[in-house]
């Protein structure tokens, strides 16, 4: 079966990218297929390079982007949302005339149509609000 | 056409959750939602009989929260499969 998933919460003040990082995992050890991820609203920032939780905490930005990578997943980052919060990639960094980029290998900045493509293209759209 | 409806915090989003399901839908309580549980006056209990309402296993443990009958805790695979058994699944927060 085809899922999609959507995350809305951000790393530091919600459970969200966590809760969708679990389920996602069980997803894929099922057998099913992940046919899009998409980061909105704070949910942007799980895709940021340069936050540094403390040692002794999960780093999930870091252990997202990893099961992104490894599973070679259609990760979507809300542009809109992602450019209000400092999340940009070289391209906006560029048009902006920003001092740098953070945006993780393996994401992709785009519109929210991504989300409701995903919709359509998956079985089951799942969402885990902030 | 069987809806899931996961609630991921207690109160107004459970309130919602409640007055929206229909004969044949399940409830799954995730992150803050399994302290409705704590609640003497539990807006859960307002569900249709034999309304299923499952417990994310890890967020209760995480907080204290006991399950026990009619609830049903489940893990992450089980969340799975319920996606799978549900023609939709409808996420209040």
């Amino acid at each position: 079966m085809k899922f999609a998933l959507a995350v809305y919460g951000a790393p530091a003040n919600s459970q969200a990218p966590q809760s969708a990082l679990h389920f996602a995992r069980a997803v894929v050890a099922q057998g099913h297929e992940i046919v899009r991820l998409f980061f909105y609203l704070d949910g942007v920032n799980t895709a940021t390079a340069i936050a540094q939780p403390p040692q002794d905490e999960s780093n999930l930005p870091e252990q997202w982007q990893q099961f992104v990578q490894s599973h070679n997943l259609d990760a979507v980052v809300c542009i809109a949302a992602a450019l209000r919060r400092g999340v940009v990639d070289q391209t906006e960094s560029d048009r902006y005339d920003l001092p740098g980029h953070n945006l993780r290998k393996g994401y992709e900045l785009s519109g929210l149509g991504q989300l409701l493509d995903g919709a359509l293209m998956a079985d089951r759209l799942i969402t885990f609000g902030a | 056409m069987s809806t899931l409806h996961t609630v991921n915090k207690p109160g107004q989003a459970v309130e919602l959750c409640v007055r929206a399901v229909a004969s044949g839908d399940s409830v799954l309580l995730i992150e803050d939602a399994v302290y409705e549980l704590m609640s003497p006056a539990s807006r859960v209990n307002a569900l249709p009989d034999g309304c299923p309402v499952y417990v994310m296993d890890i967020d209760a443990r995480a907080r204290g929260v006991a399950v026990s009958a009619p609830f049903e805790a489940v893990n992450y695979d089980r969340f799975v499969s319920l996606c799978v058994d549900s023609a939709k699944v409808l996420s209040w927060f």
